[in-house]
């Protein structure tokens, strides 16, 4: 009898530890949602996420060995690609889309603009095999890989075995970007009472609230939906977002909508970075768009309270998560 | 003489406690091999690649199901022998198997897998997230393709377009039953001088998805 509740005890314990592992590399305040990534088919490792780190931060992925993850998606742009209004990949091929932020992506259940990739697992293929992109296989990569004497030694000590596959390449990528979470601005500690804010951010929440919240609900400010916000398509890009995966006239102009934590990190602002200011982003939503689109009203707010709104998103740069070391290259030992 | 009687018991107890499941592919009575031509009507047709799942293959008799393949997901690649055949463990009874051409919804959404799932065997879109479920690639005269090449990448599980098929085929038990792939068919329904490139989930990949459980048969 005393045995079996030793067991039992011995079992809570083991299972509390595991908890303890999972909150280290994965801790979301407890405002958050529940994460829409399924845990248990990629359980966070402390090792496969930096395995994942490495692989992310390494021009091996591309054809030429030029370009890595973090050349479109840099820690201090919040993992996008500021200044760039479309990205740039191998030998300078310019493409059609912005750099998308990377961060609280264990929230999501569809990537790219258009969600045209349908799990985190599988996104790293996309950018991987597009000729304008990274220009590669996975296969090459596979390849490249185990011709790599470091890598040998990482994979070994990751998983026990030195063989390479496409899943343990992309399990690992995922694990270091579901780490990725955003949760540390001032609208975060206002949320957990450590600060106030000031009169001006506080007019600015009531105004978010008021016209912004219903694509943009807090804590992860967006509902990774895809709608049509009015912007007329771009005549040199053809791009019509979610309609080339559905091929639903409706979702034609429709985009992911992005979050609107770390903006002053992340500008250019659209999927195709055609405002570069959040105040080209304010006259668009009061005055500017067009056409056919899900938002139901214009904006209708002063000069002034386009102040005191910019004031409020303002309060969502999560500085501690940009400049978080974690998250940075790091050069692994050999 | 005793040790050559015993071997071919043996032998007959190995083979008869497997049962096999065989692709070939054919065009009329005759089988394809890989980059070779064939004339069919004014066409000649050259097949270059030929690659398939089988999913959820599951053997019956009188309309219950008695055996569940153990391999969930199969890729048929005719540029590989060992791909050929689906081999199970066991003898059952039945009179009917039933298998799905492709990679159903679940699995399409459900991340990375290993084998025959692993999105480097060239079965797997990346930009679409998403299966091939059936790849055949050739030249034909008719083709107004580059070097008259055609392409037929079959996929995409997002309704209307899920491309998904799951066919039931009435046999007699035999340890190695022989589905034959008749190609011709394809090519009898699918024009391929106006479809000779089809390489995304939509109207024409679903014409084409329509199709494939007419040509699976089974000889016996």
């Amino acid at each position: 009898m005393k045995a079996r509740y030793f067991y039992i005890a011995m079992v809570v314990a083991l299972m509390s530890f595991s908890a303890m592992r999972y909150h280290k590399l994965f801790s979301p305040p407890p405002y958050f949602p529940k994460p829409q990534y399924n845990f248990k088919t990629n359980p966070l490792d402390s090792a496969t996420v930096e395995l994942g780190r490495a692989l992310f931060y390494d021009p091996v992925l591309s054809a030429d060995n030029s370009i890595s993850c973090a050349s479109c998606h840099s820690p201090y742009n919040a993992f996008a690609h500021t200044d760039h209004p479309l990205s740039h990949g191998i030998a300078d091929s310019v493409g059609t889309r912005n750099a998308p932020a990377l961060f609280n992506l264990a929230w999501q259940s569809a990537f790219m603009w258009d969600g045209g990739v349908n799990h985190l697992d599988m996104q790293a293929l996309a950018p991987i095999s597009h000729p304008k992109e990274m220009g590669s296989s996975i296969n090459r990569v596979i390849d490249k890989l185990r011709k790599s004497g470091r890598y040998k030694k990482i994979f070994i000590a990751t998983y026990g075995d030195s063989s390479i596959t496409s899943s343990k390449i992309l399990k690992a990528l995922a694990q270091f970007q579901l780490t990725l979470v955003s949760a540390g601005s001032k609208y975060d500690r206002v949320r957990t009472g450590k600060e106030k804010f000031t009169p001006q951010e506080k007019r600015g929440y009531t105004l978010f609230r008021l016209n912004c919240s219903g694509c943009h609900p807090e804590p992860l400010f967006s509902t990774y939906a895809f709608e049509n916000n009015g912007l007329p398509a771009a005549a040199t890009l053809n791009d019509f977002g979610r309609y080339s995966v559905t091929k639903r006239e409706s979702d034609k102009n429709r985009f992911k909508v992005p979050s609107l934590r770390n903006l002053s990190y992340t500008y250019p602002y659209m999927h195709d970075g055609r405002f570069s200011t959040l105040n080209q982003v304010m006259a668009h939503y009061s005055n500017n768009f067009s056409g056919n689109n899900s938002l139901n009203k214009f904006i209708t707010i002063s000069s002034g309270e386009k102040v005191d709104l910019i004031s409020f998103l303002l309060t969502l740069n999560d500085k501690e998560f940009v400049f978080d070391k974690k998250h940075q290259f790091t050069k692994i030992t050999e | 003489m005793k040790w050559f009687v015993f071997i071919c018991l043996v032998l007959f107890f190995a083979k008869a406690h497997t049962q096999n499941f065989l692709f070939v592919p054919k065009f009329n009575h005759q089988s394809v091999a890989l980059d070779t031509p064939y004339t069919l009507q004014k066409d000649t047709l050259t097949i270059s690649a030929l690659k398939f799942y089988i999913t959820n293959l599951h053997y019956l008799n009188k309309g219950k199901v008695v055996y569940t393949s153990g391999k969930k997901a199969h890729l048929v690649d005719f540029a590989d022998s060992k791909t050929l055949a689906i081999t199970e463990k066991g003898v059952f009874d039945f009179d009917a198997v039933e298998f799905n051409i492709g990679v159903d919804s679940l699995t399409s959404v459900s991340g990375v897998f290993e084998g025959d799932l692993d999105p480097a065997n060239g079965m797997y879109w990346a930009w679409q997230s998403g299966y091939i479920n059936f790849k055949l690639e050739g030249y034909a005269t008719n083709s107004p393709g580059r070097l008259n090449k055609f392409i037929w990448h079959i996929g995409g599980y997002r309704e209307p377009f899920s491309a998904l098929r799951r066919i039931m085929i009435r046999c007699k038990r035999q340890n190695e039953l022989v589905v034959n792939i008749q190609l011709e068919k394809l090519f009898r329904e699918i024009d391929v001088s106006k479809d000779f490139n089809v390489m995304s989930p939509g109207s024409r990949s679903i014409k084409i998805a329509d199709v494939l459980p007419a040509i699976f048969s089974i000889s016996q």
